[in-house]
């Protein structure tokens, strides 16, 4: 009778712990399914979808003939996650990879036994490579795809590639870095994508569990003004100057002096743009519309532009060059002053180009007015951004005489024969074009056009040029320009069969120079030296430059060649002059371009 | 032969005649072995429509889940098409680099000199020869 109770009682007993249980778990399901539901819910989406970004395609770059420039191609990243490699062997791995990575073993083993839970080994390698790895089958070893952007023709110096500077780079997240990547990096690059969808337990995407869906819009391809086949030339013409001169720097340019479009443009040294990375960051920059130089004679060119254009002189105007121009206390001599030490005598605007006389240029200049010059050149374009859609343009400087930083006619005298301002490449050969095309200012641009991922093809809208001088002004220019080579210090340009109008240019160039000065005295009445730096003009420190206009009878090209630096032993003299080089590159570019002889060419006989 | 429970055949009803009472008719009590037998059949007839509610309804998931699943693979096979379209850009585009590769330049260069023995022209070597017609005439 009594167990009978107990059993009972321990029935009752466990019943009741039972229907705890239960009301317990019970209630907790309750709460998950109904009070917390909502967040649960959400918790389990989130563990399940799969928020995945579309990379849009970026665009290519091809030069004006269709010449492949840049591409982004499909490449394997290689990735490790330690602790699976570290489970195997690590050693083995290291020493099987490093090879075909071309990385140190040992620090690839750091990798490969480090404590992340994942780490990169190699980006963006090379598809044979990516082949290699993948047959190795190392466990914990993998692989992801990635976009590399690479320039297919390589430069005319050892590991270059064509137009670096003026194309730039795209960095490892993908941004257009510098020249025209930087520059319309919203246009090639275009809008990524992203799906949002439910995975699987191994991520890969369940198909008919889409949320959203935002398919990317590739990026723009873009055609350059650029040829690559006349690029190799002058870059081949370029790098032969730099390696004979031992510059610290080269620049060449070709412009269509109606249009402003950019044909060629080779900066030394330059870098390899697949391998960035080794690059120094100073030569990412295109040296010709971002550095800023005094340009010496070849500006004499605006001043008598300006003063012919203002009616203050006529080509009979005549100046006195005594080689002995004093404004300011500041003596103003030619370059000519050891053999011709008085100087000219009394010399027309044609006169002045042909001897690249700097007193008859600051003598004309100061005909003109210096605010007069002062605006000339700013028409001109000088001191103000071209616009040219490479990344990086400096605007130049031109001081205002009459301004706080400048010293009236000093200043204007100095202008006028190119010292004392700042120019780019760029805005210099705009200068010339405008002269070549009959007075109107190009925008230089390096895009023709851009073809959109539906295929249109739209070209550019390049700005209208403003007219800057009278045609009248404009063709008098190109035939003293053409009488400077013909008859003036620039003869050796001459090139038998065309008619070529330039102008050299050599300017001294500043550069620091430490002094000690005394700054005052101590207690004890010794003076007290500090050292002090300043810019001055360095002796055999030069930018040597020729810039023309060719043919000179129907105007079509202006070209630059600007020498920074080159070695010149202290007696500003170097292995090959920009004329010479000219002289020699002239005809590969008229060939080139089918330019067809605009003068009778003498016969070898009688030469 | 009046009709139990019937309207009356004259008069019109609606009129506030109170209706005759209808009286039901007495339910013939069938047998007891005839009433379970009838019992059966109605339970064996529902039976039957839920099993083939159920059926029906099985089918139904079944065919719901024949698509899922059908959905589900061509979304996979989808993806796996999308994969190889990667894959075949990708090497489409090592091979357009490539054609870059080989018409640069550089490379033509270097070929015209290795394999067909030609040199860079000197332009100091060009000798002009001499013109009859002046270029300046020629349109």
């Amino acid at each position: 009778m009594l167990a009978r109770t107990d059993s009972r009682a321990r029935a009752l007993f466990l019943l009741i712990i039972a229907t705890m249980i239960a009301t317990t778990v019970g209630g907790r399901l309750v709460w998950w399914q109904v009070a917390d539901r909502q967040r649960l819910a959400t918790m389990a989406l989130s563990q399940m979808a799969q928020n995945e970004e579309i990379p849009a395609a970026r665009g290519e770059i091809r030069d004006a003939n269709g010449v492949l420039l840049a591409i982004s191609v499909g490449v394997q990243s290689v990735y490790a996650i330690p602790p699976t490699v570290h489970n195997g062997d690590p050693e083995g791995a290291a020493s099987l990879l490093a090879p075909l990575l071309g990385m140190d073993v040992v620090d690839l083993r750091a990798r490969l036994t480090s404590k992340n839970p994942w780490v990169w080994l190699k980006r963006r390698i090379d598809p044979k490579v990516a082949q290699q790895v993948t047959a190795l089958h190392i466990p914990g070893i993998g692989m992801l795809p990635e976009t590399r952007r690479m320039y297919p023709v390589s430069g005319v110096a050892p590991d270059t590639t064509l137009g670096a500077q003026l194309l730039g780079f795209v960095n490892v997240d993908g941004k257009g870095q510098y020249g025209i990547e930087g520059a319309q990096n919203g246009l090639l690059a275009g809008l990524p994508g992203s799906v949002s969808a439910q995975a699987d337990v191994i991520g890969r995407r369940i198909g008919d569990s889409v949320y959203e869906l935002r398919p990317p819009v590739d990026g723009a391809d873009l055609t350059l003004t650029l040829d690559a086949g006349l690029q190799h030339i002058l870059e081949t013409a370029m790098f032969g100057n730099y390696e004979k001169n031992h510059a610290q720097g080269v620049t060449g340019l070709v412009m269509d002096a109606h249009t402003g479009a950019i044909m060629a443009m080779a900066s030394f040294p330059t870098f390899d743009g697949n391998t960035y990375a080794k690059a120094k960051p100073e030569l990412f920059t295109e040296p010709a519309v971002s550095r800023q130089y005094e340009p010496g004679s070849v500006m004499k060119a605006f001043t008598i532009a300006a003063a012919l254009d203002a009616g203050a002189i006529d080509l009979q105007t005549t100046v006195l060059d005594d080689n002995n121009l004093r404004i300011a206390g500041v003596r103003i001599q030619n370059a000519d002053r050891y053999t011709k030490p008085y100087g000219n005598g009394a010399i027309t605007a044609g006169d002045v180009l042909k001897l690249s006389d700097n007193v008859g240029a600051a003598k004309i200049g100061l005909l003109l007015g210096r605010q007069r010059l002062y605006e000339a050149f700013k028409r001109f374009g000088f001191g103000t951004p071209t616009g040219v859609d490479i990344a990086g343009e400096a605007s130049g400087v031109v001081w205002n005489p009459d301004g706080p930083n400048a010293t009236g006619d000093l200043t204007a005298a100095q202008n006028a024969f190119g010292q004392g301002l700042s120019v780019t490449a760029v805005q210099l050969v705009a200068g010339y074009a405008a002269i070549a095309n009959g007075g109107t200012l190009v925008t230089p641009h390096v895009i023709a056009g851009w073809t959109g991922p539906d295929g249109v093809y739209h070209a550019t809208d390049v700005k209208p040029g403003e007219r800057i001088m009278r045609e009248e002004t404009a063709n008098t220019m190109v035939h003293l320009l053409t009488d400077a080579v013909d008859l003036g210090r620039a003869q050796p340009a001459r090139i038998p069969g065309y008619s070529i109008a330039g102008k050299t240019g050599t300017a001294e160039i500043a550069g620091p120079q430490t002094e000690q000065v005394q700054v005052g005295t101590d207690p004890a009445g010794k003076p007290i030296y500090a050292l002090r730096t300043h810019l001055v003009y360095q002796h055999g420190w030069i930018d040597s430059s020729f810039i023309s206009i060719m043919p000179a009878d129907h105007p079509q090209y202006v070209t630059l060649i600007l020498i920074h630096r080159p070695a010149t032993w202290g007696l500003y003299k170097m292995a090959q002059t920009p004329v010479s080089l000219f002289r020699s590159l002239a005809p590969q570019v008229f060939d080139y371009l089918a330019v067809a002889p605009d003068r009778i060419v003498e016969p070898v006989a009688a030469r | 032969m009046a009709v139990i429970g019937a309207r009356p055949a004259t008069g019109i009803g609606v009129l506030g005649r109170r209706p005759r009472a209808r009286l039901r008719p007495i339910a013939r009590r069938r047998p007891r072995t005839q009433r379970h037998l009838a019992g059966r059949r109605n339970a064996v007839a529902s039976l039957s429509s839920v099993l083939v509610a159920i059926a029906a309804a099985a089918g139904l998931g079944l065919f719901y889940l024949s698509q899922s699943t059908h959905v589900a693979a061509i979304g996979y096979q989808i993806d796996t098409l999308q994969a190889q379209v990667a894959k075949l850009r990708a090497e489409q585009q090592q091979l357009t680099f490539q054609i870059g590769e080989a018409r640069s330049p550089s490379t033509v260069a270097v070929k015209a000199g290795e394999q067909l023995r030609l040199v860079v022209l000197d332009p100091a070597a060009v000798q002009f020869a001499s013109r009859s017609i002046d270029p300046r005439t020629l349109k």
